[in-house]
């Protein structure tokens, strides 16, 4: 920790593991540009900024008014969230990296998806109740880029919404994103202990997310809150829940930003929150990228050494350079015809993706009758408001959970289908067959087959091994938080707000009813409560829908770009590959030395790249 | 005559029948009740400020109250000759309790009971506030222990054959967000079936933490309730809403002389020391200051609240430098004189009828029990009951107060202001005329709303609540024109 300076959060990264990884790309990219490779030197210049940015998202939950924003605000150094005494935030706010401070607002206007830049300051008109009561202006989530440092290491802080007493709706939806954010921050003040609910969260909240942290705040205006911090801990450890705590004040942290002062910062306790936060969710999020760089920068290497090594191998023994160039013809044949629309691989995609859809709906659908049969058999015995709340928050859980599920299984499927793929790939022989002579085989399966990520992440919780990794980060979560974030919460409330088995607070008056009279009015309720029942899984069937087929449709075209991508760089290889070598056998003999010789250099060059990212060959 | 007077003519009828039964002590508590004072909860979420609430209005530090969730039973606080602690057990009896006030607020041991054995706290004390008003305090909702909820709930939950504990329901709530207060809270105002806009306030509690505990902390906070005040949703559960400072409003009450003099001592401490102190909690107490020692502090800062303390300094500074000149000042800075003459001018008036309408379930609850025992006798209880019940103008004006009030029935902004008067006004200022006026100008104006409402309940389109409201309108017209014929 750069201990007690009070600039914007700078975080330490601990053990950097991405250095080595970005050294090797340092030196991989004049080769590359070297060879003319310009579009693996795109490839190698997206891995290194994965690899200083890697996108890690970190979610800010808690009840109304307990100092989130705030506290996202002291996290970032500048009061880019907006708060008010009398103003809660009513959309979800991601705040991320930008040299310009800017803010997007998305939201939807009749059908439209509506994406709308304005000044930071007049945040508070979109994504605060006092200016958008209700969001009457349909804001499903606000995007601010700010130039902090502690974003800049490529994190992404998510502002949520309050999560009410019982988290109506909010929870549900905040639950169904866990799985798709690496860290989570619940936000709860020092004026009372942590409530029942608050603790059920977070029993549920650490099973879905890597890294749960225990924030305790606006301890500035609690004499008492070392106690509760006590109390807290009390309640958690019993709860069989090992969360890291830190206690701190927004307040003085704000004060010591203003006045630069050092010891008012550490009596805020930022300091902290902030090195809990590099060294859990940050610090594993980094040693990912870095890996999954570094498979990059191997598959990368391992494309252009076999062109290399072809051409060498050529020169040491020219006469083969008829039967080469047919080998490479024919590939490149076989390559022209893969990437066009009548290759099989193709035809898999659209048709894998084509029962996939067929699938997820038909799941889907499946569990929301589910859902819809168990709550009206419950429907049958309600009695009191209170059972029917019980039921509604039962029934936004469930509906979370089949969402979430149906999510879940899209990026399950987008791993299996693209394992397919390459299958399919491997055996059209698109290697440099051995038939060659001699030459190195290009391994092409080594070219796509990205290892599942779960490998690596190992680390933490159950999360891990529900197989979940793979879709952290991932942007089906940031889209599903948007809908579900805006669109479950509202719809549970009014659920919850117009009981329809709610006895009336005008049961005083009606004290003296006849029993009989009651009875026909609970069956009046019930009926009441099962119409409203159908109405909202319509609702969610309709709206999920839309999205789901969105996230099958990104799943197609993301496949396809990348396959075609990586065909498109396996053809040019072979082509220039092909023209090198036709050229340099027509050369002197002399000339030939210098040219094997320079081969030879930057074959080395790309092992001590590879050794540095842990491949290559020995 | 008033209903609560018929339903104690019935009791005093019957008395003599019921001497000697098992019934007669049901019978005089019925009565004990109607005529003792308003039994008033104060509820709300965990750690919402309820006991320190119950201290402020009591004016002693009585309730104990801890930053962690304290109160684990039901409490009941009412007016006694000697200081008395008693537990209700939940097998039928009571036990006294052993109890101790050293430490300023009570220290109940409940011996070798359980609290699952209790249900419920009865503390006899000498304070003149509980002449009028019995405090029941009671545990959070929502709280980390379960069955502390339950026991709330099952406190002021109301059914068929029990009337509800409490004539009246002072809910505090913290600053909630717009979609919770569309039930005010999710799980609170479910249950409280009890409690009605007639019956029930808010209060915003805490309301200097609102504000962060800034100086003008207590403006942002009457803005918030006036806010709220507004809220279809909030007027449908609650008649009003009050912000409330309620550790502050308990402490002024019961400052002490020489705590007014530490708050000089801290108020003469130099700057910038001072303002570092005032910062936070923690610097306020831990800071190095010559003068006051930090323990001082320490004990100001748990009495007061930042909020607190940051205004007695200023208010020393303005001049108000003993216990007798800040006290006042910091009352009015509390708020808590503005919930008094709320339960004054409107809570207790219209929960005197309520209390008698609870009155008359139990008489009916009564009336069922005794049946097998004597049943001609249950019969004219039960018939009387319901004679008092069909004819008391006092219950249809305040189940149609009720109605519009909740928003069951919606009228014309014009009417509503009217509809108010009449249902909850007293004598001839119902109907809109001066008390003193002559008795053809009351007539006059009764005529005006019978005619009026008569119509209105007429009108084809009309709700069977609509003609319920509008027809108890015009039966408040008529019987004030028959008051002023006589």
């Amino acid at each position: 920790m750069t201990s007690g300076t009070p600039t914007a959060a700078t975080a330490p990264s601990p053990a950097a593991p991405a250095a080595p990884v970005e050294a090797a790309i340092g030196e991989f990219v004049p080769l590359l540009r070297a060879l003319g490779r310009t579009d693996l030197v795109e490839r190698m210049t997206a891995a290194s900024a994965r690899l200083k940015r890697p996108s890690t998202i970190v979610c800010v939950v808690g009840e109304f008014k307990q100092g989130k924003s705030s506290l996202v605000n002291g996290l970032l150094g500048s009061d880019v969230c907006p708060v008010d005494d009398d103003l809660a935030t009513s959309a979800i706010t991601l705040v991320r990296y930008g040299d310009e401070p800017s803010a997007v607002v998305r939201r939807k206007e009749g059908d439209e998806a509506v994406a709308e830049n304005v000044p930071i300051a007049d945040l508070s008109q979109w994504c605060s109740e006092r200016g958008n009561p209700g969001n009457h202006k349909g804001v499903q989530r606000v995007e601010i880029a700010v130039p902090s440092a502690m974003l800049k290491q490529g994190l992404m802080i998510v502002d949520t919404p309050g999560m009410g007493g019982l988290g109506a709706g909010h929870a549900a939806a905040t639950l169904a994103f866990l799985p798709f954010s690496d860290g989570l921050v619940l936000v709860s003040d020092a004026s009372a202990e942590l409530s029942a609910p608050e603790i059920e969260f977070m029993r549920r909240a650490v099973d879905l997310c890597p890294t749960v942290l225990f924030a305790l705040t606006k301890i500035d205006l609690y004499p008492a809150w070392p106690k509760i911090f006590d109390l807290n801990r009390g309640h958690l450890t019993h709860a069989g829940l090992d969360v890291p705590m830190v206690a701190m004040s927004s307040t003085l942290r704000q004060e010591a930003l203003a006045r630069k002062d050092r010891d008012l910062n550490q009596r805020s306790r930022f300091p902290e929150l902030i090195s809990e936060m590099s060294e859990k969710v940050v610090g594993p999020a980094k040693e990912q990228a870095a890996d999954r760089s570094a498979r990059d920068v191997r598959a990368v290497a391992t494309l252009v050494r076999g062109g290399l090594e072809q051409e060498r191998e050529l020169l040491a023994d020219p006469k083969r350079i008829e039967s080469v160039m047919q080998e490479f013809s024919a590939a490149k044949e076989r390559l022209e015809h893969l990437r066009g629309p009548g290759a099989k691989w193709a035809q898999l995609l659209s048709d894998r993706v084509a029962e996939v859809n067929n699938r997820i709906t038909h799941n889907f659908r499946g569990a929301m009758r589910e859902i819809l049969r168990d709550v009206d058999a419950r429907i049958e015995t309600l009695k009191g408001g209170n059972e029917w709340d019980e039921v509604v928050r039962d029934l936004q859980t469930q509906v979370a959970n089949a969402v979430t599920d149906a999510f879940v299984e899209i990026e399950a499927q987008r791993q299996a289908i693209h394992a397919e793929i390459v299958d399919l790939l491997q055996d059209e022989d698109l290697g440099m067959s051995a038939a060659a002579g001699g030459a190195e085989v290009i391994d092409v399966r080594e070219l796509w087959q990205d290892k599942p990520i779960d490998e690596v992440g190992s680390r933490g919780g159950r999360a891990f091994k529900t197989g979940l990794t793979g879709i952290r980060g991932a942007q089906s979560g940031v889209m599903m938080f948007g809908m579900m974030g805006t669109f479950l919460p509202a719809t549970i409330a009014t659920l919850m707000a117009s009981n329809p088995v709610l006895l009336g607070a005008g049961a005083i008056f009606g004290g003296m009813q006849l029993a009989e009279d009651r009875k026909r009015k609970i069956t009046m309720r019930r009926q009441g409560a099962r119409q409203q029942l159908r109405q909202f899984v319509d609702d969610v069937q309709f709206e999920v829908g839309d999205q789901l087929a969105g996230a099958v449709r990104d799943l197609q075209r993301s496949l396809r770009d990348e396959f075609s991508e990586r065909l498109t760089e396996l053809q040019r290889t072979y082509t220039e590959t092909a023209q090198r070598a036709q050229e340099s056998v027509k050369k002197s003999q002399e000339e030939q030395q210098q040219r094997s010789a320079e081969l030879q250099q930057q074959i080395q060059a790309l092992n001590k790249i590879e050794a540095a990212v842990g491949g290559g060959r020995s | 005559m008033t209903a609560a007077d018929a339903v104690t003519e019935i009791l005093a009828a019957v008395a003599p029948e019921l001497a000697g039964t098992p019934f007669e002590a049901r019978a005089h508590s019925i009565r004990a009740r109607l005529e003792g004072p308003l039994q008033v909860a104060i509820a709300g979420r965990v750690k919402a400020g309820k006991s320190t609430l119950l201290n402020a209005l009591v004016g002693e530090r009585l309730a104990p109250t801890d930053a962690g969730e304290c109160t684990k039973v039901v409490t009941w606080y009412r007016r006694g000759q000697a200081y008395q602690v008693t537990a209700r057990l939940a097998g039928g009896g009571e036990r006294p309790l052993e109890f101790d006030r050293g430490g300023g607020e009570l220290e109940i041991s409940l011996g070798d009971l359980s609290v699952a054995e209790v249900t419920a706290i009865d503390v006899a004390w000498p304070a003149s506030t509980l002449d009028q008003l019995t405090l029941i305090d009671t545990p959070g909702l929502a709280s980390i222990n379960d069955d502390n909820s339950r026991r709330t709930r099952e406190f002021l939950e109301h059914d068929a054959d029990h009337a509800a504990d409490a004539d009246a329901v002072i809910y505090l709530m913290r600053h909630l967000h717009r979609s919770d207060v569309a039930f005010l809270d999710a799980f609170m105002d479910r249950s409280v079936t009890a409690a009605s806009p007639v019956n029930a306030v808010a209060v915003l509690s805490r309301a200097d933490e609102i504000g962060a505990g800034r100086r003008d902390a207590m403006d942002s906070a009457l803005r918030i309730a006036n806010r709220y005040r507004s809220d279809p949703a909030v007027t449908s559960l609650a008649a009003t809403v009050v912000p409330i400072a309620g550790l502050l409003a308990e402490t002024a009450l019961t400052l002490r002389e020489d705590e007014a003099a530490a708050l000089r001592a801290v108020a003469s401490i130099p700057e910038p020391t001072l303002e570092l102190m005032l910062m936070s909690a923690d610097q306020f107490g831990e800071l190095e200051s010559d003068g006051v020692p930090p323990e001082t502090r320490r004990a100001l800062i748990d009495r007061l609240g930042l909020f607190g303390v940051r205004i007695s300094v200023d208010l020393v500074r303005s001049g108000a430098t003993t216990a007798a000149a800040l006290a006042p000042k910091l009352l009015e800075q509390s708020g808590l004189n503005r919930l008094q003459k709320l339960i004054a001018d409107h809570f207790l008036p219209r929960a005197r009828v309520l209390q008698a309408r609870s009155a008359l379930v139990a008489l009916r609850s009564l009336a069922h029990d005794l049946a097998p025992f004597n049943a001609a006798l249950a019969d004219r209880l039960d018939r009387d009951a319901e004679r008092v019940e069909a004819s008391a103008v006092d219950f249809a004006r305040i189940r149609a107060a009720h109605l519009v009030a909740s928003g069951t029935v919606t009228v014309r902004a014009d009417e509503r202001a009217d509809l108010d008067r009449l249902l909850l006004g007293s004598g001839n200022r119902a109907l809109g005329v001066a008390d003193d006026a002559p008795e053809a100008a009351v007539q006059q104006a009764a005529l005006a709303q019978i005619e009026r409402w008569r119509r209105r309940a007429g009108e084809p389109l009309a709700s069977p609540a609509e003609v319920e409201v509008f027809e108890t309108a015009a039966r408040v017209g008529e019987a004030a024109y028959g008051t002023a014929a006589r």
